[in-house]
Formats: structure tokens, sequence, C-alpha cells
């Protein structure tokens, strides 16, 4: 997030990238954890629990694959999305 | 909702020692924040330090989701939210590590933008997580008590039972 809005952190406005680690904290934890925390908190077996932390492992893997592309493309305008118009 | 295991003690010299780093780790996190704050012209890793301060403020509901637990005799704890104790540390240690680790992982998508250190980004992280983790919970400066408990809600066998600091009656039903 924050090199997505490097251009906009600057001067008085980068005070505002203090807020961008505990949204993203928050947000990809919850994103990604919670079939861990749903099992640990729920009335299941221990397989199901390791089940569901893998679950949460191929989720985490998911999201750092999903920051790399959008790293990749993180400048390219949004025109750049082709756009399918009826016929 | 699985009770707190409220009588589950620290180890006091495990706790310490964290303390110790924690402070160390901040003191070393913020000097070096200063000094790329100054050699950059930009307050961005002073803010970013901040914003892991910030989100160390939500550690307390993840621990409850995750059943981890910093016992009441942790040194310096600052607050209790959610009947989940946090100590000083946990404090010292966000900064640096969610804080400027983003920052770190900001310098490197600026010097290679097709993103060839995310996974290099990622690996590390999982790396100095277990290597925080692996001696804070084998030393007895908190706690996961979910693999303590069979699914009936009773324990069967912590961990972190060979540390003298645990006590038996926890071991009966929290």
């Amino acid at each position: 997030l924050i090199f997505r809005f490097r251009h906009h952190l600057t001067g008085r406005s980068t005070a505002w990238a203090a807020l961008l680690p505990p949204l993203a904290y928050a947000g990809v934890y919850g994103a990604t954890a919670w079939p861990t925390a749903t099992a640990l908190n729920s009335d299941v077996s221990t397989p199901i629990r390791w089940g569901a932390a893998a679950l949460t492992m191929v989720l985490a893997v998911l999201v750092a694959t999903g920051l790399r592309t959008l790293a990749r493309h993180v400048d390219e305008p949004l025109t750049s999305v082709p756009v399918v118009t009826p016929a | 909702v699985t009770p707190l295991p409220v009588d589950l003690q620290a180890n006091a010299a495990a706790s310490l020692w964290f303390l110790a780093g924690g402070a160390l780790f901040f003191v070393v996190s913020l000097s070096w924040a200063v000094h790329r704050t100054r050699t950059s012209h930009s307050a961005l890793p002073l803010f970013a330090l901040a914003g892991g301060l910030l989100a160390s403020f939500a550690e307390a509901w993840i621990d409850r989701i995750i059943q981890l637990w910093y016992p009441a005799e942790a040194p310096l704890v600052v607050f209790t939210v959610l009947g989940v104790h946090q100590p000083l540390w946990v404090q010292l240690y966000y900064p640096g590590f969610v804080g400027l680790g983003a920052y770190v992982t900001y310098l490197g998508l600026l010097r290679y933008p097709n993103g060839r250190l995310v996974w290099a980004t990622f690996l590390g992280i999982c790396v100095m997580d277990l290597a925080f983790e692996g001696p804070a919970t084998f030393f007895g400066a908190y706690h996961y008590y979910a693999s303590s408990r069979s699914n009936s809600g009773t324990t069967a066998g912590h961990s972190g039972s060979r540390r003298s600091t645990l006590p038996a009656r926890w071991s009966e039903g929290g």
C-alpha cells in the first residue's frame, strides 16, 4: 500500500502512512487466518485443525502472489485494462 | 469461546530477556528510522514506525482468536484487552517488525518494481517469525494454549508444561 500510494505520501500527507500498517495488518490477518481461528475456536478434531492451518498458509502464499502481481502493474493506468464492449 | 488460561504463568527470566531484547530492538529501530528520515528527507520511516506501534493495539483480539496468552506475571503489563494481558515488549517489537518491516518492503519494491523481492521478503518474515516464536514459546515468555486442550476442553499436555512455572491447577481445566 505504501508503494501504491507513494506519490500521495508527500508533505503533510506523509502522516497517512501511519494508518497503513494497522489497516493492512488487520486486513491480511483476517483474510488469511480465518480458517485457523475458526478451527481453533471450534469443537473439531486435530486433523481438521491441521488442515485449517494448511489452508491459512495457502492463503498467505496467495496474498503474496497477488502482491507481486499488483506490484508489477501498480503504475499502469486503469485504461490499460481491456474493456469488452457489446457487439 | 475457549476459557482463558488465567492461571498460566510466565517464565520470569524469559520475560525479562524478551523485555530487554524488545527495548534494544526498539532503540535500534527508532535510530534507523531517524537516520533514514534525515537521509531521505521524508518522514515516511517515522510514520511507518508509528504505524507499527498502532498495529500493536490489534494484538489483543488476535491473541484471543489464535489462543495466545501473555501471563499476568509478564513484566510491565501495559493494559489488558478482552482479558488478554499486553506486556510492554509487545509495543517495543511491533514498531520495528511490523512498521519498519512494511517500510523495508516498500524500499525493496522501489528498487525492484517488478516485485522480485516479494518472495524473499515473505520468506524472510517467516524465518524471523520462527526465530522469535521458537525461543519465546520454548522458554515460556508466552504460551499458545490451544494445543494443550483436547476437543472436550480439557488439557492434554501443554508444550510449556516442562516449565516449572506452570501450575498444576491449570491442567485441571483452566
